[in-house]
């Protein structure tokens, strides 16, 4: 591997680590400013005040603040996550399961977004000017504006209501049948990739359009190549770059972005979990996801820059 | 509760007009002097591990409670096992709500299936007529028919599924596409709509019972505030009028109430003169106490009930309690009430279930759990609660229970501790006409007879 490349990941690895440590940091301090108290959310309404006391002190909670971070953080160097009060159960136990779950979600999500956007947005460049690149780019407008949560009831009033195609929500696991989940999976996959793909279509036929005049093409035409070649390895390999920028960036916001998405499809993912905790201010399963978010946030963008350096060699030599 | 009711039973549950009967015990005897309550178990029953309902399983259970320092047990002192069907529990002290404490709030788990404390977090092992199967926390509980049940031929049902669906606008087309056979909606412009359609049953429950009143409570406990005058506090009352409020907020799903009971509950007054509404009064009110030019406060609610209590607010500054709207979520409602510490006015949301000894109590008693340290306790409220606790029969208690209501709610003489009632919401339940016999919406709205019910397809 490229001495320089390790050199960058490396880099970027250390960078990440001190971003992550700071977000959890000013995510821990304010969950515990945010008024309320997860052990009387949890204990209920005939909570004795010894009760309360007693819970309070089992989790730890009558320590100063910086103080519980530190028992979290030093958690975390022997893979322990912290107890959720709500659940009365390891978090890593939930917090991953729940994760698998998300991810069911969005990586399905994400490469229809990819494939599709990339090619709505080629052909949209291609014929641009035409009707064919009008359509493409309306819809790709109404997909960057239209509201998420609208437009998930509007598919659940026509695919589950009305045409009783699919469920209008709920989730299950692939091991429960592969027709189900996908029927499963289907509507709030369109819902959360539908921004993606609006953007990945608009980002794609805008780089592609740069490349298009290029002189380069017009040799690779005049050289005799097929118009699949000098599209696939001539146009859309110098187009990738700001392709891949954004489709990083998606797939980070995608991931913490499910919140909605489960919330509409009652899919019981991390978003819909992060929720329930912020509302039961179930802090430390609430740091513990913005620490996972974070990470796949890190990932993402950890992945985008190896891969400017795989598609452009100037990039790998500086 | 109604997750717990499904898989596990209480020694007595309640019927429709809020008297206790018997359910795991089939007779009970208190000795106010003693004092103790002696309970006769129900013989043949089996938890669904097939371990032994019995004295002994009472007296391991009640101990559980204890050592996790639950209120419901805390004035037991002892267990006393006479026989296998009978047990006796001695009390700390006489309390008129204890039996009804004990006997509706404790639910018996086999003291067997207890040692495994690693299962019993997604599985249970009562006495119910369904035991969990599946358990997805904040998702969903499934549940599977108790072979062991007690109730011989029942249940009918294979199973239930509950599912947890936050958002109103999905459940409500769930249950349309027909996945949901029941559902509870507690939104209630979802809930008209679904009303108007005519394709479902409407429930409403009727008995009151463990229904929450929903009002607005003054801070009264800061000396330095106007509502530490009564005068203010029932200027406050007379200042709102609910019947408008609930009229254009409540599509008809929400009822007026001047007292902390519901309309048909043994501890409903009917006598009871609140404070109707009447601007005059409350100005007149306002001027005796000193604050002819009103004041400024806070008025504190969440979002469910965002625009009823900013209606509210315009209502009191129309006599001079100038409100500012303070919107916050549930949990930092339950702080400052949990705290005492909310300033102003907030909303109130207390459960009136009858015992008021009980239920009142949380709210009144000084070292309450529900906005206890924001209100102030006079001393003979305190002292009408501890009679009320103390009464040594259930006549006694239900007219010292009707002498509290007065002292607190009397539109004339009046505490108003708790500020004013604006509504109980009796919380609409939507079903398929298929579906019978479930009581869901007949007795404790934290129960169903879910044994009886049946499906007609």
């Amino acid at each position: 591997m490229n001495i320089k490349l390790i050199r960058m990941i490396g880099r970027r690895v250390g960078q990440s680590i001190i971003v992550i440590f700071i977000v959890t940091m000013i995510v821990f301090l304010l969950m515990k400013l945010v008024p309320g108290d997860p052990i009387i959310n949890f204990l209920g309404s005939n909570a004795s005040e010894e009760q309360i006391v007693y819970y309070t002190k089992l989790f730890g909670f009558d320590q100063p603040v910086l103080i519980q971070y530190g028992k979290w953080i030093a958690g975390l160097f022997h893979g322990q996550m912290g107890r959720s009060v709500a659940l009365q159960k390891d978090i890593s136990q939930i917090i991953f399961q729940r994760l698998n779950i998300t991810l069911s979600i969005v990586i399905p999500a994400f490469i229809f977004a990819v494939v599709l956007g990339v090619i709505l947005g080629i052909v949209a460049a291609k014929h641009r000017g035409t009707a064919v690149d009008t359509v493409i780019s309306f819809f790709s407008n109404i997909g960057m504006s239209m509201p998420m949560f609208w437009f998930g009831m509007v598919l659940i009033m026509i695919f589950a209501l009305k045409l009783h195609l699919l469920p209008t929500s709920g989730f299950v696991t692939i091991q429960e049948g592969f027709g189900k989940w996908i029927s499963h999976i289907i509507l709030p996959m369109i819902v959360l990739a539908m921004n993606p793909l609006a953007q990945f279509t608009r980002q794609t036929r805008s780089s592609m359009l740069e490349v298009i005049r290029q002189d380069y093409v017009t040799t690779a035409r005049a050289k005799g190549l097929s118009e699949k070649e000098i599209t696939v390895k001539h146009q859309l390999r110098n187009a990738l770059i700001p392709i891949i920028t954004v489709m990083g960036v998606s797939l980070g916001g995608m991931i913490g972005g499910t919140v909605l998405v489960e919330s509409i499809f009652v899919i019981p993912g991390l978003g819909n979990l992060m929720i329930t905790s912020i509302k039961g201010r179930d802090f430390l399963v609430v740091v513990d996801g913005v620490l996972i978010i974070a990470i796949a946030v890190a990932i993402c963008n950890l992945i985008v820059d190896i891969l400017y350096g795989i598609i452009d060699p100037r990039i790998r030599n500086d | 509760m109604i997750y717990l009711t499904t898989a596990y039973e209480s020694l007595t549950y309640y019927d429709e007009s809020g008297k206790i009967i018997p359910k795991l015990a089939t007779s009970w005897k208190s000795d106010s002097k003693e004092p103790s309550i002696t309970w006769t178990l129900r013989q043949g029953v089996k938890f669904a591990d097939g371990e032994p309902f019995n004295a002994a399983a009472v007296k391991t259970n009640i101990e559980e409670y204890q050592k996790c320092k639950r209120n419901e047990t805390a004035n037991i002192d002892s267990c006393e096992v006479i026989d296998d069907y009978t047990i006796k529990m001695k009390l700390k002290s006489w309390n008129s709500s204890t039996a009804e404490g004990i006997g509706f709030f404790v639910y018996y788990m086999s003291p067997k299936a207890m040692k495994d404390v690693d299962k019993l977090r997604t599985s249970s092992c009562g006495t119910g007529p369904f035991q969990v199967s599946e358990f997805n926390p904040g998702v969903s509980v499934k549940y599977k028919k108790n072979p062991n049940y007690w109730q011989k031929g029942k249940p009918y049902l294979d199973g239930v599924e509950i599912y947890i669906v936050d958002e109103p606008t999905t459940r409500a087309s769930a249950f349309e596409a027909g996945e949901y056979d029941i559902i509870l909606m507690n939104n209630l412009t979802v809930a008209n709509d679904l009303i108007n359609s005519k394709k479902y049953t409407l429930e409403r429950n009727k008995s009151g019972q463990g229904l929450v009143m929903t009002g607005l409570i003054p801070a009264s406990a800061d000396t330095s505030s106007p509502f530490a005058n009564d005068k203010v506090r029932r200027a406050m009352a007379y200042a709102l009028d609910t019947k408008s409020l609930n009229e254009a907020f409540g599509y008809g799903l929400l009822q007026d109430l001047n007292q902390w009971a519901a309309p048909g509950a043994v501890t409903y007054d009917t006598s009871l003169k609140g404070c109707d509404y009447n601007p005059e009064k409350a100005k007149q009110l306002l001027t005796e106490a000193g604050y002819a030019n009103g004041f400024d406060t806070t008025l504190t609610t969440d979002a469910g009930n965002k625009d009823m209590f900013t209606a509210a607010a315009n209502m009191l500054s129309e006599v001079g309690i100038r409100c500012n709207v303070n919107l916050v979520d549930e949990s930092a409602q339950v702080n400052l009430y949990s705290t005492g510490t909310w300033k102003g006015i907030m909303g109130h949301y207390a459960a009136i279930s009858p015992d008021l000894g009980l239920y009142m109590g949380r709210h009144l008693d000084k070292n309450g759990a529900f906005y206890a340290k924001g209100i102030l306790h006079p001393d003979d409220a305190m002292k009408l609660l501890e009679e009320v606790r103390t009464a040594p029969t259930d006549e006694e208690k239900v007219k010292k229970e009707f002498e509290l209501q007065e002292l607190i709610y009397n539109g004339e003489t009046g505490d108003a501790i708790f500020g004013k009632p604006v509504f109980i919401q009796f919380e609409p339940i939507l079903k398929y006409d298929y579906v019978k016999d479930d009581s869901r919406s007949v007795c404790h709205v934290a129960t169903w007879n879910i044994e009886n019910c049946w499906l007609n397809k």
